[in-house]
């Protein structure tokens, strides 16, 4: 208990942007996988791949700050919303040009939204940085 | 500051371009593939005309108007006067309508605050809020007062509204949504909800109580038969309506489907409405007739039947699933539908019925079938509106003075005398003219009657008259004969031609030419008025006589394997179609559970490649050669498609101007949302939803100046929304039609776009089709010449109208996909017939419709767009067809539009599909495939004729090239790509270089 108060003691606002981040993203993979896809709107597995990567280099950075790595997690989220962009776009165009009739759905916001938050906070996170300084660290850690 | 600057500003500049740079190279990689569509949305243009011959006229389809607001008001004025004459009045005890105006009603109904104006997807209303007619504004628009409505009940319901009160709820990702209505709910409120308040006040609105029956419909899922009932609720309000101290009971039935109206004297209603979705402005209509400012003249477009279910087609429509499902590798093959009632659709049956329960044969009068009557099978028991029927203020009287018919020229000519005998109401009438074939008992199936011509005077005024000639092609009403012969014949006897006031009347009318009448018959409902039909017998019989369509090819069977016999024929499982031999014993059964046999499944599989990113193909594609080199591409640029306009589509220089294709060119062209096509000078065109609207689109400033990229000005105005096709039936007026379609032709070169998704002529085979209500009617003939005239006039505007849903695709249910059997007699007869007039041409005043959209269905086991024979056999020879076929909205799904086959078939382009069918042809190389390629280039052809012929060309001079112009957006984009990939390696670099020297620091302390 008292390595985990000195580890969070250790860590700056950037850190739980971070966690929000990756809370953001899991809940995104989360929805966009178990929404399922139809022709419209596949599921993509690059997407989840990339998506799933992220939040592991997310993880491991919430863990162990690895410093310029770091915007490994944000990267990887704005990959996921390029690819995105791409797959999704059959039903965008669906939607807005009225052909068929369709409406977009609860999930496809939630995982745009989450999507891009998603990534926003990781950009966000990585610029205020995750954890304070070795030195700093060092004496909380004695 | 640290030597290689602030360790914290490279870190935002890395966390800024490192999202920035994957986001917008994503982002020009979307935008490059849909600019088409990203661009119709913004308005904007890629490409920019460079002008050539300023002598040249650029414009090649004109509008009538200078203004979109004067393109807009006429819009409206024809979709108001379609309204009006689509209205059907249904019932009208003891002149109980019209109303004096200013009369002192009561609304009574919850949609009463929200009249569905049009069905749900793509055929719904989306006009803007301002311009749309609800019930107050028709009742009174400013100092234009029709009925004084009571508005303590429009508050009643629409306090009711504002707090959501009935919403139907959904849930879903993202939690739950409220909706007004729905699809299979009712959101009625019940009587008991009244309170002293809305009760006292029907006192001085007694004059009227007008119950709004609303149900809608919609895209993507069909009706449940209960869903066209009355729901309790709705029974307390009608009860109240019946308490209440009111003169008179009206309902408007506010429906798109035919629902259950035999509650209707129950309630003692005195008239009835079917107002069908009248669109934006359509309720101004409804209240013109409501108070005689407009004389109703419209006829219903189908039977009302007091239990929908008993039509023999309800026996299988809905959700059926192969019994060995498992067994079939194909995800979009699993599903089937039998159209086992064959030729008996609509009042097919029920009249046939009818005259064999009179003539007392075929064992009509048994219970099969039969839902509401007594004992045996009673058509007064079953059947509540007759198809064609329709009343009037007026009263006609239609006299036959004029009757030929000569076989050698397969023709027929009616004179028909209408007489008004109002002394008040001056009215238009319909003349219905129906013919009977002779039937033998266990020879071919026959209609005993069916609609073979009709008419749409003029206003006749009162105590006038005035003649009409209706034309009948007697082709109309030939059998086709799918066993035999294989083709259609005119079989020997006497054939009866009737005009009457519905198909009911005209048919007791034939059974009087047969000396019958209710006299001599308890078994007839009405005596019927012999001089009213017309008997010529004929006999010359010749199994040729009818084999050669109009351009002379011969028609003989081309679907075959849609009849599920022909796959279990000989088995136990053979399926015995609906017959007039025995109506009884042949009545259809619910087929559920049918087991595909194996011959199915080799065929259902060797559609379906499992893999969809070509690098496996279905079985039943065989490759062409590897040597494509005979095909020129990207000769040098000396034709321009605008030198094409007016060019036969057979001429040699076609050939010339496909040489200037590029591959991408020919990767390009399989998207409706595609890029233009420079190399033969075609700008970018996207077509658009419909058939009641150019949906979600918007006028522009000045039709003339928007094919150049910098001078489109667009409006924040919606194009105008029609009334439903069900009210466009309703009419019956082929004239109007014909204006409708010249009215969505005119609003496309303002702003709608050169390819229309409409007008669509699917067939109302049951009550229960949730897009009824974009299809016509339930009979083929009436279906077609409307929707040939519609089509017509949008063509001659330059647009170029997207048929649809190409065929059978007549429910919603499992339709991407479902394998749809059916005879090729009631293929012909029936959902062919609906889209024939359109699609066949006899010559240039009679072109053919410039574009179709196959339906998501299979015809038997394979794919509408699969099907050569529809394409080739029936479209292009017989019918002479050469226009532009798009799939339904396109994605390759595996099982379902393989490009292979759709352009062996004859597919020229994929609905709406961005660049998912170019990518995947660039993977299989279409170089490598000189049949693919052949094929492309063919659909190719097909495109840029129809485009050259239409609007797409306005804009373009012989002489003019299209030059790509980059857009604000792609700019951007690669600016942005440019500057975060060098401003990310910069921050990452000096970030890198601030470590390292920190840590050197830190070491060196």
């Amino acid at each position: 208990m008292t390595k985990f108060k000195l580890f969070l003691a250790n860590k700056k606002p950037g850190w739980y942007v971070s966690l929000a981040s990756c809370l953001c993203a899991l809940i995104t993979l989360i929805v966009y996988t178990a929404r399922g896809g139809n022709y419209l709107s596949p599921v993509s597995p690059v997407a989840v791949v990339l998506l799933v990567l992220g939040i592991v280099s997310n993880l491991v950075a919430l863990v162990d700050d690895f410093k310029v790595l770091g915007i490994v997690p944000a990267v990887l989220y704005a990959s996921t919303i390029a690819v995105l962009l791409n797959t999704e776009m059959l039903y965008i165009t669906n939607v807005i040009f009225g052909v068929d009739g369709n409406h977009f759905d609860g999930g496809f916001f939630t995982f745009v939204i989450l999507g891009f938050l998603a990534t926003i906070l990781a950009g966000v996170a990585f610029g205020m940085g995750l954890s304070k300084s070795n030195k700093l660290l060092a004496e909380n850690t004695k | 500051m640290a030597k290689f600057g602030s360790k914290a500003l490279w870190r935002s500049l890395i966390a800024v371009n490192g999202i920035l740079l994957p986001v917008a190279i994503g982002g020009k990689t979307v935008t490059d593939d849909w600019s088409g569509y990203i661009n119709k949305f913004l308005h904007i243009s890629s490409t920019k005309i460079v002008e050539g011959d300023k002598n040249e006229d650029p414009i090649h389809f004109k509008s009538k108007y200078t203004s979109y607001k004067d393109v807009m008001e006429h819009a409206r004025s024809v979709a108001k006067e379609v309204a009006g004459e689509g209205t059907v009045l249904m019932t009208n005890k003891n002149h109980a309508l019209p109303l004096e105006e200013k009369s002192k009603v009561t609304f009574f109904g919850y949609n009463s605050v929200d009249v569905a104006l049009g069905g749900t997807g793509s055929g719904g209303v989306t006009s803007s809020a301002e311009r749309k007619y609800d019930l107050k504004k028709a009742c009174a628009n400013g100092n234009d007062v029709k009925l004084d409505a009571n508005l303590k009940m429009f508050d009643f319901y629409q306090q009711k509204y504002d707090a959501k009160v009935g919403f139907i709820e959904s849930s879903g990702w993202g939690g739950k949504t409220q909706k007004f209505r729905a699809v299979n709910a009712v959101n009625e409120i019940p009587a008991s909800d009244f309170t002293s308040t809305e009760t006292d006040s029907f006192a001085q609105y007694k004059d009227a109580a007008i119950f709004i029956l609303t149900r809608i419909g919609g895209e993507g899922s069909d009706l449940k038969a209960s869903y066209l009932e009355l729901t309790d609720e709705e029974k307390s309000v009608l009860q109240a309506m019946k308490d209440g101290p009111f003169s008179k009971r009206i309902v408007l039935v506010n429906t798109f489907n035919t629902p259950e109206l035999g509650w209707l004297d129950d309630y003692n209603i005195d008239a009835a409405l079917y107002i069908g979705g009248p669109g934006e402005v359509g309720l101004d209509a409804v209240t013109d007739i409501l108070v005689g400012r407009k004389n109703p003249s419209g006829h219903l477009a189908d039977t009302y039947a007091y239990d929908i279910e008993s039509a023999p087609s309800m026996q299988n429509f809905g959700d059926f699933t192969y019994a060995n499902a498992s067994d079939i590798v194909n995800p979009d093959s699993k599903k089937y539908l039998m159209y086992e009632e064959g030729i008996y659709v609509g009042y097919r049956y029920y009249e046939t019925r009818y005259e064999d329960t009179v003539l007392g044969r075929g064992n009509a009068s048994s219970s099969a079938g039969a839902k509401l009557s007594s004992s045996g099978w009673d058509y007064d028991k079953e059947v509540q509106f007759p198809f064609g029927y329709g009343l009037s203020y007026a009263d006609f009287t239609e006299t036959l003075t004029n009757s030929s018919v000569d076989w050698d020229n397969k023709s027929a000519q009616f004179t028909v005398n209408v007489k008004n005998n109002s002394t008040t109401y001056a009215g238009k009438d319909v003349v219905e003219l129906y013919a009977q074939a002779p039937y033998t008992e266990g020879g071919l199936e026959k209609s005993a009657i069916q609609l073979c011509g009709f008419a749409k005077t003029g206003e006749i005024a009162p105590g006038k008259d005035t003649t009409v000639t209706i034309n009948v092609d007697l082709r109309d009403i030939a059998t086709y004969d799918y066993k035999v012969n294989k083709t259609y014949v005119m079989e020997n006897g006497d054939y009866y031609f009737a005009i009457g006031s519905d198909v009911h009347d005209a048919l007791n009318n034939i059974l009087a030419a047969k000396n019958l009448n209710a006299n001599q018959s308890d078994r007839m409902d009405n005596k019927g008025d012999s001089s009213k039909a017309y008997k010529k017998t004929k006999s010359n019989f010749s199994a040729d006589e009818y084999k050669l369509s109009k351009n002379q090819t011969t028609i003989t069977n081309q679907f075959d394997n849609a009849d599920i016999n022909s796959y279990v024929g000989g088995t136990s499982e053979e399926v015995t179609y609906l017959s007039r031999k025995d109506w009884n014993a042949t009545y259809p059964k619910h087929q559920a559970d049918f087991t595909a046999n194996s011959k199915m499944l080799d065929e259902i599989a060797s559609y379906y490649s499992e893999k969809t990113d070509g690098t496996t193909i279905p079985s039943a594609y065989k490759k062409g050669s590897s040597d494509t080199s005979s095909i020129t591409t990207g000769a040098e640029k000396k034709y321009t498609l605008a030198m094409m306009i007016g060019v036969d589509y057979d001429d040699e220089n076609w050939d010339k101007l496909l040489d200037q294709l590029t591959i991408q060119d020919y990767l390009d062209s399989t998207s409706q949302g595609r890029k233009e096509l420079a190399s033969v000078g075609l700008n970018a065109t996207t077509a658009v939803d419909g058939p009641s609207a150019w949906t979600k689109s918007t006028y522009i400033e000045d039709y003339k100046n928007q094919y150049n990229a910098d001078k489109v000005v667009t409006t924040k105005e919606q194009l105008v929304s029609y009334p439903t096709e069900t009210i466009v039936a309703g009419t019956w007026n082929i004239d109007l039609a014909n204006e409708l379609g010249d009215s969505f032709g005119e609003e496309g070169l303002w702003g709608g776009g050169v390819g229309w998704y409409g007008p669509a002529a699917n067939t109302h085979r049951t009550a229960c089709g949730g897009r009824n209500f974009e299809y016509f009617s339930e009979d083929s003939y009436l279906a077609g010449k409307l929707c040939e005239a519609e089509v017509h006039g949008a063509m001659a505007r330059g647009t170029i109208p997207y048929l649809k849903h190409f065929f059978l695709n007549d429910q919603e249910t499992n339709r991407i996909g479902v394998c749809t059997f059916a005879n090729e007699q009631s293929i012909r007869e029936i959902y062919l017939r609906a889209f024939q007039y359109a699609f066949e041409t006899t010559g240039k005043d009679d072109p053919s419709c410039s574009g179709a959209m196959g339906g998501f269905n299979r015809l038997g086991l394979v794919w509408t767009g699969h099907d050569g024979n529809l394409w080739h056999n029936v479209m292009e020879k017989e019918w002479g067809f050469k226009g532009n076929v798009t799939t339904d909205f396109g994605q390759k799904q595996g099982s379902l539009m393989e490009p292979e086959l759709a352009y062996e078939a004859g597919t020229s382009t994929f609905c709406t599909s961005g660049t998912g069918f170019a990518k995947y042809l660039q993977g299989v190389d279409i170089t490598k495939d000189y049949k693919l390629m052949s094929n492309m280039r063919e659909a190719i052809h097909r495109l840029l004729y129809n485009f050259a012929n239409s609007a797409a060309m306005n804009g373009l001079t012989s002489s003019s090239r299209i030059v790509d112009v980059p857009t604000w957006y792609q700019i951007a984009l690669l600016v942005v790509i440019i500057v975060s990939a060098v401003v990310f390696a910069v921050a990452a670099v000096f970030y890198t270089l601030s470590l390292l020297s920190s840590r050197k620091e830190k070491e060196a302390k």
